[in-house]
């Protein structure tokens, strides 16, 4: 991506969104967002309109597909929904996630002097 | 690279993200204001508070749209992209087959291309005199002498042409012609110049107008007629009398 922000950045918010929707069955833009903020107790106060920047990476991949629905009130909503493919890529980004966490952290308690 | 791949992605951007697919995504906004303005609410705020709220925590929709607009311009010119890369890649790895696809496609190409020339200019593109598509050639076909299907025209006897003339009536004129090549002197060196033979009304029945002068007509063709005028072409006319208006009338050798 040339647009100048982190790719792992990115790419966290999207295995959120990712897990989200693995684990809550189809949301609007809103839920996936609300959950989020839930589960993350708060303390992750997100811009809640990036969450669609990675929808849209998402839906490209076609990791996840968007479908016109009612929403709890019974306006309009598009419900977004995890393909196969993106059950698929959830299994081994998490996996590659828990790697790389696992090293960074362990760089990070390395003891100044080694 | 990225450069090349922008450019890609403001012409691509361009069909992807059709009007349907932004006008969906502004809907899709209006409904996430919406319902963070009822959460805001429920949470006690005013409604003009909990719609200011709702837009803090959303972002700004313009730039939203705008970062989506751009986004689907850029995936999808990122996939094309390597698509491109990992078509070149597979053939490079296989030259024979390149070579011989590439074979193919040329030559496919400049044949067709050739075919297409060859129809446009004699089948496709009209002849240039008015009413074109109500000339037609007629023929003689002489079965002793050349072949008798290969559509060749042979030349009609002043007779026979005088009969048809007569007796067509679902032509409106029937005029002659006949191909011949001429010498042309007097200024400057001699030339042949390549011409035709034609009856009294060829140029009516063509619907030609001449720039100087005039055209053969009937009465030139008729017996005790002045048969000896010539219509020059254009280009003739320009390449050796200089586009002179004065060479009307001046007798040729």
């Amino acid at each position: 991506m040339a647009d100048g922000k982190s790719e792992i950045l990115q790419g966290t918010l999207d295995l959120m969104v990712l897990k989200t929707l693995a684990a809550m069955g189809p949301l609007h833009g809103y839920g996936i967002a609300r959950r989020i903020e839930q589960i993350s107790e708060e303390a992750l106060q997100i811009n809640q309109g990036t969450i669609y920047a990675s929808l849209v990476r998402l839906l490209q991949r076609g990791w996840i597909s968007g479908a016109w629905g009612a929403s709890e009130n019974n306006r309009k909503a598009k419900f977004y929904s995890i393909t196969r493919t993106g059950r698929k890529r959830l299994a081994s980004e998490a996996e590659n996630w828990e790697r790389i966490s696992g090293v960074i952290g362990r760089v990070l308690r390395i003891s100044e002097r080694g | 690279m990225f450069s090349w791949m922008r450019i890609l992605g403001v012409k691509i951007r361009s069909w992807v993200s059709r009007r349907g697919e932004e006008d969906e995504f502004a809907r899709e906004l209006e409904e996430h204001l919406a319902l963070l303005t009822e959460e805001n609410i429920s949470r006690g705020m005013t409604v003009d508070e909990a719609r200011r709220m709702a837009r803090v925590r959303l972002g700004g929709t313009t730039q939203l749209r705008e970062i989506h607009r751009e986004q689907y311009g850029w995936l999808a010119a990122e996939t094309v992209w390597r698509d491109v890369r990992y078509a070149l890649r597979t053939l490079r790895k296989s030259p024979g087959f390149t070579l011989v696809c590439v074979l193919t496609l040329g030559l496919g190409i400049g044949a067709s291309t050739a075919i297409f020339s060859v129809v446009n200019g004699v089948l496709l593109r009209p002849l240039p005199y008015p009413n074109h598509e109500r000339l037609v050639r007629i023929g003689e076909r002489h079965p002793r002498n050349g072949c008798g299907l290969c559509g060749n025209f042979g030349n009609a006897t002043y007779a026979n042409f005088n009969d048809l003339e007569r007796a067509a009536n679902t032509v409106e004129n029937v005029s002659a012609f006949r191909e011949w090549s001429f010498n042309l002197t007097g200024d400057g060196e001699p030339e042949q110049v390549p011409g035709a033979l034609v009856s009294g009304n060829f140029f009516a029945a063509l619907g030609s107008k001449p720039v100087a002068g005039r055209m053969i007509t009937p009465e030139d063709d008729a017996p005790g007629g002045d048969n000896h005028i010539v219509v020059l072409s254009y280009t003739l006319w320009q390449r050796r009398f200089g586009a002179e208006r004065g060479v009307v009338g001046k007798t040729h050798g």
